[in-house]
């Protein structure tokens, strides 16, 4: 009944902040310096000219009945269309999502199982020269921006090595095997970055189970230290593996835009930076809000998944 | 000296500019023998206990010996350590609040101490862990095992931590003040279980305390320790009759409080031992 409870609150919390961010989005968009109208027609239009394509687009209207307008568009599948080309905003972006979608996925599948034993390695032997290994290469790995990251595998594997394609994009029902070889590089330089920062959550949670009285009571019925902290660590572990995710998720989602322009991916980030080059309000608006949206339900997520992590939680008494 | 535990000049250090933990402790334990280990904290009560039990922090250095039949166990690698535990010696923690996985099922993690050891099948551990359960007197053993620690009181916790440290039969078990975080009636009956459990078993005890009624209750010899030595040891009524040292003095008349005159000020430690006439 509480997991009930909880969980129908959560979701609640997750139509306000919708709602909120979609304001907050569209707002800004809006609050943009430049006409749209005088920037279609250019500098010499006039200025009857502009008003009428001002009417004809809608722009006009009051501020909040654009606004309504727009969210009851997406509700609907129906994101708008493009100012500028006048192409639906929806046919721009989902062809593009699958790209962004397997770049993002695949690096935040790939973070923990990076994270976890790293972590695992640098918590154990933290006074021993493979702890510190783990841990300066977290630290490295941290400092590293993901573009330069991406630099330097794209040296590396494509122009020296000759491995690997340097940019571009094949779609898996097209070529499985190009598809593979030309996302390793951009998934790699993506998970890195997250790896190294997660690890070093993932190391000080381990550390903290390492110290905990019921870590100790597993050592004096004879486990073995790394058998008895996968066994009792685990769990305590992926709760603040899960947390840190979710906070990562935005994260890896604003690499992945940049990670996209530097291997000239075509998802949502390289249309998102063409399109604010071009001011394309309504590009802009729809790809962030698809942005904003998978961020906040995936969070919502995690949230709900903490009622089945952790048994204290889920039975509502935590003590 | 061949008895069951040999502990000889165990001296523990954490770090070089650090007062030794301990200074180079002896004793010796029989077989079935119950020693109580007593002192006030800090003075290295629950640091020769973890030493026994091979799990001090890898920042402790140890020197001295510590022969658990007949083996040494200082500089035991810890695979061969961990097959000890649980099988040779159990433990039980001061904490009960927090000594279980919180995450677990009690049941579960009662079945893992014999499922560490690889020779029990699914089935018959379910039907062990409820025995022991009721062995450590739980009435409705189903429910324990499958309730979460948090849905357990601290005497229930404590209870079956026992029921762990005790499943295989080890010789020697280690109880660092067991009793000390729960309130006085539930102290005693766990005082009791225990009580009990040693003399079926007939396995031995390492008990430490800070409370000299407590240990009097089920130990026969006594340990007195102070700033990491031993300064005084022998059978428990020897200790009470005609303690020796100032401190253990000092120790026993403030568990007499049978001799205590109404309306008088309780007696205190210093009133018997000043740590500053002892440097």
């Amino acid at each position: 009944m509480a997991t009930v409870r909880a969980v129908a609150v959560r979701l609640a919390v997750l139509v306000g902040s919708l709602l909120v961010a979609s304001f907050v989005v569209f707002a800004v968009c809006q609050a943009l310096p430049g006409d749209v109208a005088q920037q279609i027609l250019g500098e010499q239009a006039t200025p009857e000219a502009v008003d009428a394509l001002r009417q004809r687009l809608g722009l006009d209207r009051p501020f909040l009945v654009r606004y309504a307008a727009w969210v009851g568009g997406m509700l609907s599948g129906d994101f708008g269309s493009s100012y500028l080309t006048g192409v639906p905003v929806g046919d721009l972006i989902w062809p593009r999502v699958a790209v962004s979608a397997w770049l993002i996925g695949l690096a935040l599948l790939l973070t923990p199982l990076v994270a976890l034993p790293l972590g695992l390695v640098a918590a154990v032997w933290r006074r021993h020269w493979q702890g510190f290994v783990a841990t300066a290469a977290s630290q490295v790995g941290m400092a590293i921006p993901a573009f330069w990251t991406g630099l330097m595998l794209v040296s590396v594997f494509s122009i020296r090595l000759g491995w690997l394609p340097a940019n571009g994009y094949v779609a898996f029902a097209a070529d499985p095997a190009g598809w593979a070889s030309h996302l390793v590089l951009p998934v790699a330089s993506l998970t890195i970055v997250q790896a190294a920062m997660l690890t070093r959550y993932v190391r000080s949670a381990f550390v903290e189970v390492l110290t905990e009285d019921y870590f100790r009571t597993a050592r004096a019925i004879g486990w073995r230290r790394i058998p008895g902290l996968l066994r009792h660590g685990l769990r305590n572990v992926a709760l603040s593996v899960l947390t840190v995710l979710g906070l990562q998720l935005a994260a890896t989602v604003v690499g992945a835009i940049v990670i996209e322009s530097v291997f000239t991916l075509p998802g949502l980030g390289s249309l998102l930076l063409t399109a604010v080059g071009q001011r394309d309000l309504q590009v802009v608006q729809g790809t962030v809000m698809l942005l904003v949206v998978t961020v906040l339900v995936i969070n919502a997520l995690v949230d709900v998944s903490y009622q089945v992590l952790d048994p204290r939680v889920r039975t509502g008494d935590l003590r | 000296m061949n008895g069951l535990l040999d502990v000889a000049d165990l001296r523990v250090e954490f770090g070089r500019h650090r007062a030794p933990a301990l200074r180079g402790v002896s004793f010796s334990l029989q077989a079935g023998q119950r020693l109580g280990l007593i002192g006030e904290s800090g003075s290295g009560k629950t640091v020769t206990a973890l030493a026994v039990m091979g799990l001090l922090p890898e920042t402790a250095r140890v020197s001295g010996s510590v022969r658990l039949d007949g083996r040494e166990l200082v500089g035991l690698p810890d695979a061969q350590f961990s097959d000890l535990r649980g099988v040779a010696m159990g433990m039980v923690f001061q904490e009960p609040m927090t000594a279980l996985d919180p995450t677990m099922r009690v049941g579960r993690q009662v079945a893992e101490v014999a499922l560490l050891r690889g020779r029990a099948t699914r089935g018959d551990t379910r039907t062990n862990v409820l025995q022991l359960l009721t062995r450590v007197g739980f009435v409705d053993p189903e429910r324990i095992a499958d309730a979460y620690p948090h849905q357990l009181s601290g005497g229930q916790r404590q209870r079956v931590v026992l029921a762990m440290a005790v499943f295989n039969r080890p010789g020697l078990i280690i109880c660092d003040e067991p009793t000390t975080a729960l309130d006085v009636t539930v102290q005693a009956r766990v005082l009791d279980l225990l009580d009990e459990i040693l003399g079926e078993s007939g396995a031995a005890c390492l008990f430490i305390s800070h409370d000299l009624a407590v240990v009097s209750r089920v130990c026969s010899h006594a340990m007195v320790m102070l700033d990491g030595d031993v300064v005084e040891s022998g059978p428990v009524s020897q200790i009470f009759a005609a303690p020796r040292h100032p401190y253990t003095q000092g120790l026993v008349a403030t568990a007499r409080l049978d001799l205590v005159t109404p309306g008088e000020r309780l007696p205190t430690i210093e009133d018997y031992f000043r740590r500053e006439d002892f440097r």
